[in-house]
C-alpha cells in the first residue's frame, strides 16, 4: 500500500505531471506491446478492404493500401519513441556539457553556442532539418541524428541559463575557495544543480522531436510509407480527406497530438514538482 | 479599556505532505497581550516564533493554509474576527496599519511616491485628489524627507534605503491610524541611518498619540524605543512587561538566555548556556513549549505553565517564574 | 605576519569599492573589519581570498605574494586560507551531504584514504559540536546555526592559518549567535588560527577581535587595538558609528552624533576625505586631498587632518 502512496502524493502535487505521465506511460506501454495488442500486422494489406470506414473488422478503418489504421497507429508509437528517446539522449549528451561549459567558462565556447543559436533563430529548424535529411537520406538513424543535433543547442541554452544563475551562488564561490579546480566545480557543484531545471525541459524537447519527425515525414523527406510512422500516415491520409475518407489522416493525427500533449504536460508538471520542492528537499 | 486586546490566539497551518497525510503546524499557541493608547510594544523572538504571523493576524491578512483556530482580537472595543471583509479592509487602512520590511520590495516600482501616498488615502477615505496630494506632501515633511515637494515626484528606485523606509512610514501614518505595526523597520539599514529612522518614528507616534507594535530581533532597539516588551517563543508569549523591568530582571528562562546571549553580556559574564535548535512547529512538546531547550526543565514542565503575574503588568509563562 | 595588504584597490567600472587599503594580520590574531554598506568590507574579504581579482596593490599571505598568483598555484595555498560566508544556507551545495561537503577539502588537499578521511570528518563534526548523524543529512535538513557550524568545520578541515569570516552571525537568530561566537573562541584557543572578522555589528566585533579597522567608502579611517578604538575613537566617523550603536540596556545613556545627509555614492568619489560631505568637523581643506594616517599611540591611527588641532572630537 505504501508504494502507491508516494505516486499519489506526487499526483496531488502536480496533476499536470500525473496527466502527462499517464499519457506518455500508456503510449510507451503500447510501443512495447504493439505486436500483442494490434489486431493485424502494421503492413499487412487487405487488398479487397481498401479505404474501409471505421467499424467492424477494422476499428479505425483501413487506408489507401488496405492496411489496418488501428494497427498502424499502435505501431506508430514505436517510431515516435524510437525517434524521440535517442534524439533526447543525443540532446542531453551534447547539450548538457555544452551548456555547462558555455555558462561557466564563457569565452569561445559560449560565443560559439550563442552564434549557433542565432543561426537557428534565423532559420526555422524545420528547414535545416529538411535540408540535411534530404541531402543525407531519410533513414531512421539520420532523422534521429539530425533532430538530436539540431535541438541540442536549444537544450544547451536552457542548461546555460541555469548555470549562469548558479555561477554567482555562494556555494559555488565556496567551492572555489575550498580549492576546487574548474573542472570539479563544473562537475560536482554546477552540473548536479543545473540539471534539475533542464530535466523539466527534456520532455518538451522530446515532444518537439516527435513533431519534427512527423513534419519531415509529412513533407515527404522523413520516414516514408509503408512504415507506420504517424507523419507518413498523415501524408498519405491527406489525399483522402477531400474525398471523405477522414479516418486515414485523423487517427494518426490524434495520436500525434496526444503524445505531444503528454510530453508537454510531463515537462510542465516536472517544472512544478521540481521547483518549489527544490527548497523543500535537496534530493 | 486597552486599545488592542489579543486573547488566547491560536493559528494553525494545515497542509498535506507527500504521503497524503495531514500535517498541522501550530504556529501560534495562545498569544495574549494588550496594547494601551500611546504605548510602544516591542515584539521580539527568533525566526518562526510567530511575530510576523501575529501582525498578519491583527491585520486580518491571514490566508489559507493559515487559520485562526481559537482566540479573540479586540481593537477599539470591537471584535475584529467577525467583521466582514469590507469593514476589515477599512480598519486595516485607517485604524491599524503596517510598516512592512524591505522598502525595496514594498513600494510599487512603477508609481511615483506622491501618487502612492495619494492612493493610500483615497482607497480608504473620501478625500479629494488635491487634499490628498497636499496631505501627502505634509506627511513626507513629517517623516523628515528633505525637499518633500520634489520627492513627491520621485520613483521608488531613486530613494536610498533610509528614505524609502521613511516613505513607508509616511504611507502607514497618512490616514492617522490608532495603531501602527512596524515589522523589522530597520533591517538592511545602516546603523547610523537606523537610529534616525527610529527617532522619527517615535516622534510621530508620540505626536499623534498613536500606539505601535515594533517587531524586531534587535534587543538594542527594544531597549531604547519600546515602553513594553513581549518575548515570543514557538507561538506563545514567554514573557511580557515594562522594558526596564524585563531587562533588569528576567522571569522566564528564554528571556534570560536571550539577554545573556548579547555580546555585551557575554563580554561581562562570559558564555553561558548557548543556543538550541528551533522548535519544530509540527511536533511541539506537551506542556511548556520551551522545555526541550530549557536549562531549568523539570518533571512539572509536562504540564502547561501558568502565566505568573508580577507587579507592573509583567508576566512570565513558567512554572519557575518566581524563582531567581 | 600571516596577511599583509598594501595599497589595495578594487574598482568595478567607476565604482570605487576599495580605495587604497593597508592592513595586516599577525599569526593567531583576530582582526575586525567594521563598516556600513558601501564600506568595502565584504569586497576586502573577497579580495584577500582571491575570489575577486584586485585592481592594484599587493596581498602577501604567509610571506608569499598572492596578488596575481596563477589560480593553479593559488589552489594549493587555499588549504591554509579559508572563508566562511554570511549565508549559511547558500554556502553549501544543496545536493551534497554534510559529510561529503566536509570531506571535499580533504580530498583536494591531502593524500588521505577514504577511511582516514571519514574519521577526520567525524572529528571535525565533533569539534564544532555537530551530532555525527548530521553527516548523512543534506543542508536543507539543518538549521542556520548548524549550517554555520558546518561551514566553520569545512574551513578548519585543512588546518588553515587564516580564516576570513564575512558576517558569520548576521543571518542567524540572536540565541544562536552566541553559540557560534563561543565556538570561534574555542577554535582560536585550540588551534591558534588567525581570523579576519568582517561585521557591521559593533558589539560583536568588540567581543571577538583584538584589533580593528574601521572602513568608510573603501578607505580605512581608523585602525588600532579594539579596546583603544572603543574607549577613545579618534576619527569623527568612528565616533558617529559608535554613538549610533544601541546597547541592549534601557538605562544606558545615548549621546548620538547626528550626520548630515546619507552615504554618498561610491561612483566617482570627489577628491579629499571620503567622509567630508557628512562630517560635522569638516573644513575646506578636508576636500583637497586624502588625509594621511595620523599615528595616535600604540598601533592606533586615524586618517583625519583635524586630529592635529584636536578638533576631531565631536560633541553631541
Amino acid at each position: 500500500m505504501s508504494s502507491l502512496v508516494l505516486p499519489l502524493g506526487i499526483a496531488r502535487r502536480s496533476p499536470t505531471f500525473a496527466a502527462g505521465a499517464a499519457i506518455v506511460g500508456v503510449l510507451l506501454l503500447t510501443a512495447f506491446l504493439a505486436d500483442v495488442i494490434s489486431p493485424y500486422g502494421p503492413t499487412h494489406t487487405f487488398p479487397y478492404e481498401v479505404l474501409k470506414p471505421p467499424g467492424g473488422k477494422f476499428l479505425l478503418g483501413t487506408d489507401g493500401n488496405g492496411m489496418d489504421v488501428l494497427s498502424r497507429v499502435l505501431h506508430g508509437t514505436r517510431y515516435a519513441f524510437g525517434i524521440s528517446v535517442p534524439a533526447g539522449l543525443i540532446m542531453v549528451l551534447i547539450g548538457v556539457p555544452l551548456g555547462v561549459i558555455a555558462g561557466y567558462k564563457g569565452g569561445v565556447v559560449d560565443e560559439a553556442l550563442l552564434r549557433v543559436l542565432d543561426v537557428l533563430r534565423a532559420f526555422p529548424s524545420i528547414i535545416l532539418a529538411l535540408a540535411v535529411v534530404a541531402a543525407t537520406g531519410a533513414s531512421l538513424v539520420n532523422v534521429v541524428l539530425v533532430i538530436g543535433f539540431l535541438d541540442s543547442p536549444i537544450f544547451a541554452r536552457v542548461v546555460r541559463a541555469e548555470v549562469l544563475a548558479l555561477r554567482d551562488a555562494t556555494f559555488v564561490r565556496a567551492a572555489i575557495a575550498v580549492g576546487n579546480p574548474p573542472w570539479r566545480v563544473m562537475l560536482v557543484h554546477i552540473f548536479p544543480n543545473a540539471i534539475l531545471g533542464a530535466t523539466a525541459q527534456l520532455p518538451v524537447r522530446m515532444a518537439w522531436a516527435v513533431r519534427i519527425s512527423a513534419t519531415l515525414a509529412f513533407i515527404g523527406v522523413g520516414i516514408q510509407a509503408p512504415a507506420p510512422e504517424w507523419g507518413a500516415m498523415i501524408r498519405q491520409g491527406a489525399e483522402y480527406v477531400i474525398s471523405g475518407e477522414w479516418w486515414v489522416a485523423t487517427f494518426p493525427g490524434l495520436a500525434l497530438i496526444g503524445l505531444v500533449l503528454g510530453f508537454n504536460l510531463l515537462g510542465d508538471g516536472l517544472t512544478d514538482i521540481l521547483d518549489p520542492r527544490r527548497k523543500a528537499t535537496g534530493k | 479599556m486597552s486599545l488592542l486586546s489579543v486573547e488566547d490566539l491560536h493559528v494553525h497551518f494545515v497542509s498535506r505532505g507527500l504521503d497524503n497525510r495531514l500535517r498541522v503546524a501550530r504556529a501560534l499557541n495562545g498569544v495574549s497581550f494588550e496594547v494601551e493608547e500611546g504605548e510602544v510594544l516591542g515584539l521580539v523572538g527568533e525566526t518562526g516564533a510567530g511575530k510576523s504571523l501575529t501582525a498578519l493576524a491583527l491585520l486580518g491578512l491571514l490566508q489559507p493554509p493559515a487559520r485562526v483556530t481559537r482566540g479573540r482580537i479586540r481593537f477599539e472595543d470591537r471584535e475584529l474576527a467577525p467583521l466582514a471583509s469590507g469593514a476589515r479592509d477599512h480598519v486595516r487602512g485607517t485604524r491599524v496599519t503596517m510598516i512592512p520590511q524591505s522598502p525595496q520590495t514594498s513600494l510599487d516600482p512603477l508609481t511615483r511616491i506622491g501618487e502612492q501616498l495619494v492612493r493610500m488615502q483615497r482607497e480608504h477615505r473620501r478625500v479629494s485628489k488635491a487634499d490628498a496630494w497636499r496631505r501627502a506632501g505634509e506627511m513626507l515633511a513629517e517623516v523628515r524627507i528633505p525637499a518633500p515637494e520634489q520627492r513627491m515626484h520621485a520613483w521608488p528606485h531613486e530613494l536610498s534605503g533610509g528614505m524609502a523606509q521613511r516613505v513607508l512610514i509616511a504611507m502607514a501614518l497618512v490616514n492617522q491610524p490608532r495603531l501602527v505595526i512596524a515589522d523589522e523597520p530597520t533591517t538592511g539599514l545602516d546603523v547610523t541611518v537606523q537610529a534616525e529612522v527610529l527617532d522619527t518614528l517615535r516622534e510621530l507616534v508620540r505626536a499623534h498619540r498613536m500606539s505601535a507594535i515594533l517587531i524586531t530581533h534587535d534587543l538594542g532597539i527594544v531597549a531604547h524605543y519600546c515602553d513594553r516588551i513581549a518575548v515570543m517563543f514557538a507561538g506563545v508569549i514567554a514573557e511580557q512587561g515594562p522594558t526596564r523591568a524585563v531587562f533588569r530582571e528576567q522571569r522566564h528562562p528564554y528571556t534570560r538566555a536571550l539577554i545573556a546571549s548579547t555580546p555585551k553580556r557575554i563580554a561581562e559574564r562570559g558564555f553561558g548556556e548557548v543556543g538550541g535548535t528551533p522548535p519544530d512547529l509540527y511536533a511541539l512538546p506537551e506542556g511548556c513549549l520551551y522545555r526541550d531547550r530549557c536549562a531549568r526543565a523539570a518533571d512539572i514542565c509536562v504540564q502547561p505553565p501558568p502565566n505568573v503575574p508580577f507587579p507592573g503588568k509583567h508576566a512570565a509563562l513558567c512554572h519557575f517564574a518566581t524563582e531567581p | 605576519m600571516i596577511l599583509d595588504v598594501k595599497q589595495l584597490v578594487k574598482r568595478f567600472g567607476n565604482v570605487h569599492a576599495v580605495n587604497g587599503v593597508d592592513f595586516h594580520v599577525a599569526a593567531g590574531e583576530a582582526v575586525g573589519l567594521v563598516g556600513e554598506s558601501g564600506s568595502g568590507k565584504s569586497t576586502l574579504g573577497m579580495l584577500v581570498t582571491r575570489l575577486l581579482p584586485a585592481t592594484s596593490g599587493s596581498i602577501r599571505f604567509d610571506g608569499r605574494d598572492i596578488t596575481s598568483l596563477p589560480e593553479a598555484e593559488m589552489r594549493g595555498l587555499r588549504a591554509k586560507l579559508q572563508i566562511v560566508f554570511q549565508d549559511p544556507w547558500g554556502a553549501l551545495n544543496p545536493r551534497m551531504t554534510i559529510g561529503r561537503a566536509l570531506e571535499e577539502p580533504l580530498k583536494l588537499h591531502t593524500d588521505l584514504g577514504a577511511r582516514a578521511r571519514g574519521s577526520r570528518v567525524r572529528d571535525l563534526a565533533q569539534r564544532v559540536h555537530l551530532p555525527v548523524a548530521s553527516l548523512e543529512r543534506f543542508p536543507n535538513e539543518l538549521s542556520g546555526g548548524q549550517l554555520q557550524r558546518v561551514s566553520i568545520a569545512r574551513a578548519l578541515a585543512t588546518e588553515p592559518k587564516l580564516i576570513v569570516l564575512d558576517e558569520p552571525t548576521s543571518s542567524l537568530d540572536l540565541s544562536v549567535r552566541a553559540g557560534i561566537l563561543k565556538l570561534l573562541e574555542e577554535i582560536r584557543r585550540e588551534s591558534g588560527v588567525a581570523i579576519l572578522f568582517i561585521s557591521h555589528d559593533l558589539d560583536t566585533v568588540e567581543l571577538v577581535t583584538d584589533r580593528l579597522l574601521v572602513l568608510y567608502l573603501g578607505n580605512v579611517v581608523e585602525q588600532g587595538a579594539t579596546r583603544s578604538i572603543f574607549s577613545a575613537p579618534a576619527h569623527p566617523y568612528t565616533q558617529t558609528l559608535l554613538s549610533a550603536n544601541l546597547p541592549p540596556d534601557p538605562d544606558a545613556k545615548l549621546a548620538r552624533h547626528p550626520l548630515i545627509g546619507e552615504t554618498p555614492s561610491p561612483i566617482d568619489l570627489p577628491p579629499g576625505c571620503a567622509f567630508a560631505s557628512r562630517c560635522p568637523a569638516a573644513i575646506p581643506s578636508c576636500r583637497l586631498a586624502r588625509p594621511p594616517s595620523t599615528p595616535l599611540g600604540e598601533a592606533h591611527s586615524a586618517a583625519c587632518i583635524r586630529i592635529a588641532e584636536g578638533a576631531n572630537v565631536l560633541i553631541s
